[in-house]
């Protein structure tokens, strides 16, 4: 058995064509077994957490059982009753694997044991199910649907963040001969994008370049140096990242599901705000929706504010620190998460001051243009907190 | 359009690559040749596509008028005195065929030497070694995946020829680095041979697998290395004189020196020293205090080089080149340390038979001996050349005896501190 990441090396994409490949026809002609899904996602998990990352394995499957077996108790209690505690436990709950390996550096290192590769992304997508039930969203549940939902393995290490009435949807009604066969049309497209970004651009940038840069700077390339960096570091992120997804995104379409896409020419935006509507964003939307929307919406409702800006902002930043945890307990993660709530609160600011200004601002090509270099410095500036580097060089100096 | 030609127009195009790409391949099994002139171009480039790949390497080593020199990056440090230049200047026998750039330390040339195989039997070479290469942590992760050569991994895998101690040592450093960590394939055969077992047949067959796309790969491409040094090598033969006098070009060496590098104290070449030194001079005073060679995972991936030097009966002549002492005082590099790496290396060399060496150690601090910091120029070339043109052109090859001593591979001597 060969034991493999998902999208580790062009040999996975072979593996994948010819066990897909058969479910590919079965769709073609209309059909569609569900057996040959479930065993389809059974191979791939095991190639993916089999062999030397079994523990991983065990993690895994020990995480599914007990979300599923939450997200199942807490529908069935939701079509009776609706408390606002046992939302917020079942909640707790289902954030409390991830925070768990999250918090292992601080609290003891042996809870790491619990984490596998992508669990941040199976937590975000059960959240979402409890939420959407106690909204009264979620109108079928049932456990097969729910671990097929989690474990979808063309997205399961690194998203893109699929939404269950969407995926559940997809799940019972086949594509049909047409649409089946515009996906694959689609789906090799974003693959071989996914080629050009992740195993070359982002290959080159990140494996070749960074490292003479990153060299560069420790032996005293000065500020020059940093934003050289920051330069490299960013574009290596956004080809490595974006290229991933256009994996997951084409692989998914071979398989006849349209999942969202992640990735919307981000650094084409204006402001930060647009930047993160097109930035990673079945996260951004899945904060938006399930932390500052809920925020909002508690913060209106019990009026804790006045203002609502005030109210937004406070959102923005709980938003954005729990985003910088959520990729680490360090502090230059944190500091990311606070200086992009900064960002956005005066972009917000901006805005504000920009509506009722209208007449008085100068508005046009240049002026668009300005505001993309702007916001893409501001952007890479965040990347640079993000990466860490600065950490390091602090160290060296 | 109709559903079957809609998915017809969607798979047709990736059939018709994979049918391209699978024809290629199948074109390279001939193999491709190298013509002579493409391969003077490529003793001389430098480029890290040579040392990485396999055709045009093999085929240099293995050619009865190149020899090996390998180094690391004062083999980019061309001028009059090069062994490039002098070499083709002179009309000698042989013309360096040079091996190694910036961060090529011992472990890279240990996987391109095993990688040429029998080719290298008998031959004679010229291994240049930094002492730089020599610090606490080896060569590191950066430089590793930069010159990282999975063909030659993978040669080394199916030929499976080793001795236990450099089979084992050699897989343990190998998953040292996150790169052969990745590879799934890779991390599984290492994790088994570092433990002292051998592979699972499928994971052989997958290795062979890997290594035939590979070959084919490098049959297809390896020859398309970009850099050439050609017209450098052409422009600095102009400045020798048309009769060799080592003595001669010793002062025409001391005149250049002087001449390149008269805006600092340091002797180091004008055009470095505005580039790398000047703006940040203060930066680099004391900087290197705490450097040391003394111990390094470095000594043991050096004895992995020897292992194969012996192993091939190659008759080498190893240079221990000096630092800069004027730039060394100022950086504060322990002249102590220097001279303890130093004996440390010689012991490693003497006590198994190596004994061709040109120690230079201690002329760092004659005149124009270095173009840079850590780099051999103008009279340390000739220095060189004096050792290299009795080595190569006057006396006979001989068959060396070498005792290989496994203790060298130990954590024991790669931790020792040598006393001078």
């Amino acid at each position: 058995m060969i034991f493999m990441s998902p999208y580790e090396t062009p040999f996975y994409f072979i593996v994948f064509g010819i066990a897909v490949a058969p479910l590919g026809l079965l769709l073609f002609f209309g059909k569609k077994r569900l057996w040959y899904q479930c065993a389809l996602t059974v191979f791939f998990l095991y190639m993916s957490f089999g062999g030397a990352r079994y523990k991983q394995g065990i993690a895994l499957a020990a995480y599914l059982i007990f979300q599923t077996a939450l997200a199942t108790a807490y529908f069935k209690y939701r079509q009776k009753h609706n408390a606002a505690p046992v939302f917020i436990i079942a909640t707790l709950l289902a954030v409390l694997p991830l925070a768990l390996v999250k918090l292992s550096p601080v609290l003891s290192e042996s809870l790491s044991a619990a984490g596998f590769l992508g669990i941040s992304y199976l937590t975000f997508r059960s959240v979402q199910v409890v939420v959407e039930t106690r909204d009264g969203l979620i109108k079928e549940f049932g456990p097969l649907r729910y671990v097929l939902f989690l474990t979808f393995f063309p997205a399961i290490s690194a998203g893109p963040i699929d939404r269950y009435r969407r995926f559940s949807g997809e799940l019972f009604a086949p594509p049909g001969p047409d649409r089946y066969a515009e996906l694959v049309g689609q789906g090799i497209q974003h693959i071989f994008m996914g080629f050009l970004y992740n195993y070359i651009i982002a290959h080159l940038l990140g494996h070749m370049l960074l490292p003479l840069v990153k060299e560069y700077v420790l032996s005293g390339g000065g500020f020059l140096g940093i934003l050289y960096y920051m330069y490299v570091y960013s574009l290596y992120l956004f080809f490595d990242f974006a290229g991933y997804s256009k994996f997951a995104i084409g692989a998914a379409c071979l398989m006849g599901y349209d999942i969202p896409p992640n990735f919307n020419k981000p650094f084409s935006s204006g402001n930060i705000k647009e930047f993160w509507n097109r930035w990673h964003m079945t996260l951004s939307f899945w904060f938006r929706d399930y932390v500052y929307m809920r925020l909002m919406l508690f913060f209106l409702k019990k009026k804790v504010f006045k203002s609502k800006v005030a109210a937004s902002n406070l959102a923005y930043f709980a938003l954005f620190l729990l985003m910088g945890l959520w990729h680490g307990i360090t502090w230059y993660y944190i500091a990311y998460g606070l200086y992009h709530a900064a960002m956005i609160c005066l972009t917000d600011a901006w805005l504000r001051f920009k509506k009722k200004h209208k007449d008085g601002l100068p508005h046009g090509r240049f002026t668009r243009a300005l505001s993309v270099v702007i916001t893409f410095h501001a952007v890479c500036a965040g990347f640079l907190i993000f990466s860490g580097f600065l950490n390091e060089l602090s160290e060296r100096m | 359009m109709s559903a079957k030609r809609k998915l017809l127009s969607a798979v047709l195009p990736l059939m018709i690559a994979f049918a391209l790409v699978a024809g290629a391949f199948l074109l390279a099994f001939g193999g491709v040749g190298i013509s002579e002139q493409r391969l003077n171009t490529a003793a001389s480039s430098l480029s890290e596509l040579i040392i990485k790949g396999e055709s045009v390497k093999n085929h240099g080593a293995e050619h009865p008028n190149y020899v090996l020199f390998c180094g690391s990056s004062e083999l980019r440090r061309f001028d009059p005195f090069h062994p490039s230049v002098l070499a083709e200047k002179y009309q000698r026998w042989y013309r360096p065929f040079l091996l190694g750039t910036a961060g090529t330390q011992s472990m890279i040339h240990f996987l391109a030497l095993q990688s040429v195989g029998d080719g290298l039997s008998g031959q004679r070479a010229v291994f240049i070694i930094s002492p730089q290469w020599f610090q606490d942590e080896g060569l590191d992760e950066g430089s590793f995946d930069e010159f990282f050569s999975p063909i030659q991994v993978f040669e080394w895998i199916c030929e499976d020829d080793a001795d236990p101690v450099s089979r084992v040592y050699f897989a343990k450093r190998m998953l040292a680095f996150e790169l052969v960590r990745q590879d799934g394939l890779l991390n599984g055969v290492f994790e088994k041979i570092a433990a002292g077992k051998t592979a699972d047949r499928s994971e052989m067959i997958r290795c062979r697998d890997r290594l035939y796309a590979l070959s084919a790969e490098d049959r297809l491409f390896g020859n398309f290395f970009a850099e050439s040094h050609r017209g450098a090598i052409r422009a600095h033969m102009k400045r020798l004189p048309d009769v060799y006098d080592a003595d001669r070009l010793d002062n025409l060496a001391f005149q250049i020196g002087e001449r390149e590098s008269g805006n600092n104290e340091f002797q180091i070449q004008n055009r470095y020293y505005t580039d790398r030194i000047k703006l940040r001079l203060k930066f680099f005073k004391g900087r290197q205090k705490e450097v040391s060679y003394d111990k390094s995972p470095e000594y043991g991936d050096f004895q992995l080089v020897l292992n194969e030097i012996a192993k091939n009966k190659m008759d080498v002549l190893f240079i221990i080149p000096p630092v800069n002492q004027r730039w060394a005082e100022y950086i504060g590099l322990s002249k102590d340390m220097y001279l303890r790496f130093e004996a440390k290396i010689r012991e490693q060399l003497l006590a198994q038979g190596f004994d061709r060496i040109l120690d230079l150690s201690r002329q760092g601090g004659e005149p124009y001996f270095m173009q840079d910091p850590t780099h051999l120029g103008w009279r340390g070339w000739v220095a060189i050349d004096r050792a290299v043109k009795p080595f190569l052109e006057e006396e006979p090859a001989r068959g060396p005896e070498y005792k290989i001593d496994p203790y060298y591979f130990s954590d024991e001597w790669c931790g020792k501190v040598v006393s001078e």
